[in-house]
């Protein structure tokens, strides 16, 4: 057979066996095709349910690591703060124990002490009144100055609150006997209502530590140099 | 209504997740594969058998295809492989005895008056298939289903593309004598 006969005859079975295949009946039955498309319908949902895990779980991951960055943050730091967390408890549970039996009028002798430790602090340290920094940390600690300022305008003006002020004892003493009298208005705060914050006693001194610790701190050795001097 | 994308993309697609590539890949190969098949095998039981096989795997496949892979070679390679295997489990290559070209005679149905004669070609071209010797029968089989060139049938087969080459011609001379009116009337 020569290359041409040769390629002409495969050419002929070429043709007759396209034409045969495209004519003839030879196919898979309904029920095959049915199930090879229920097949790959059932792999490709199962593809999809297994790629929508990790999404899953990179989620939850996710927010485990916030959840746990999160707790670190509100974790108070080891060290040299935490000794000052330490000696400022102490000091809240002083101040808590002292507001604790006096009555609520009479946190305005607190808000003096903290604007005399302020001062005192300042002196020792030899700066002027309110410097930048000290600034920054009171802007910090909004909370001790909203609760001195006010009380800190009505001892400036009233002789009772002065006394209040010189004299703690005696004054708590004067309003309890008032107040045996039923003498309940004298027995008020000199300037009247005290402030709902001022009134809450052990609540006020827990939150002086939050609102700024190195300022607490200093505030609290300022406390400690002006209760040691004071008769 | 007919997909205009190649075979490849998708094929591509069905392995990012759309079903319905799918569809359009299996109507574009059910009949070329399941041909494929039959006329290796002999017979429908066996090829339903192998069809189903080869369909798994090219679903279960189909994150390891690549474009570059060409689906028609890809998903015919998958074809050879599974029907290699088969014939491994039989402990031999199928031979071209009597049984089988009469189980072919059996699946061929009847059809209509006017195709009759068509029906008995075809008929006539899968009986002859069926007396080729199983590695001529082969080659021509993918050259025709899958339409290999003699490079790619050599690769595949693993001999060299002279082997193909004679391969291919005793199938035609055969086959061509076969198919000549008469020839089973004289037994050949």
């Amino acid at each position: 057979m020569s290359p041409n006969e040769r390629e002409k005859t495969t050419s002929e079975l070429a043709d007759l066996y396209t034409r045969h295949g495209e004519q003839d009946d030879i196919e898979p039955e309904a029920g095959l095709d049915r199930l090879i498309r229920a097949r790959a319908e059932a792999a490709v949902e199962d593809s999809r349910s297994r790629r929508a895990l990790p999404w899953i779980g990179g989620l939850a991951t996710a927010s485990v690591a916030i959840v746990a960055i999160a707790v670190v943050l509100q974790q108070s730091p080891t060290g040299e703060r935490a000794e000052s967390d330490v000696a400022i408890d102490a000091f809240s549970r002083q101040a808590t124990e002292s507001n604790d039996s006096v009555e609520p009028a009479a946190q305005a002798p607190l808000a003096e002490i903290s604007r005399r430790a302020r001062s005192a602090e300042q002196d020792l340290a030899g700066s002027p009144p309110v410097g930048f920094s000290e600034r920054k940390s009171l802007a910090a600690d909004r909370s001790l100055p909203e609760l001195t300022e006010a009380a800190e305008d009505r001892t400036d003006a009233d002789p009772a609150e002065a006394l209040a002020v010189d004299n703690p004892e005696r004054w708590l003493a004067s309003i309890r006997q008032l107040v045996e009298r039923g003498d309940i208005d004298k027995a008020r705060h000199p300037r009247g209502t005290v402030p709902v914050e001022a009134s809450t006693g052990g609540h006020q001194a827990r939150v002086v530590p939050r609102a700024g610790l190195g300022f607490a701190h200093r505030r609290i050795r300022a406390w400690r140099r002006y209760t040691a001097a004071s008769p | 209504m007919t997909d205009a994308r190649d075979d490849d993309a998708l094929m591509l697609a069905f392995a990012a997740g759309d079903s319905t590539s799918f569809d359009e890949l299996y109507r574009r190969y059910r009949k070329p594969l399941y041909r494929y098949l039959f006329h290796a095998v002999g017979n429908r039981a066996t090829a339903d058998d192998l069809y189903q096989d080869i369909w798994s795997r090219i679903i279960n496949s189909r994150d390891g295809f690549r474009r570059s892979s060409g689906f028609k070679r890809w998903a015919f390679r998958i074809a050879h492989n599974r029907l290699v295997d088969h014939w491994r489990q039989l402990g031999r290559r199928p031979s071209a005895d009597s049984e089988q070209t009469d189980r072919l005679a059996d699946d061929a149905r009847s059809g209509p008056e006017a195709t009759m004669e068509r029906q008995q070609q075809g008929d006539r071209l899968r009986a002859a298939l069926m007396r080729l010797p199983p590695e001529q029968r082969e080659a021509f089989l993918l050259q025709q289903e899958a339409g290999l060139t003699l490079a790619e049938l050599a690769e595949r087969e693993g001999v060299g593309r002279e082997t193909i080459k004679s391969r291919l011609r005793y199938a035609t001379g055969k086959l061509k004598t076969l198919l000549k009116p008469g020839a089973e009337a004289a037994g050949e």
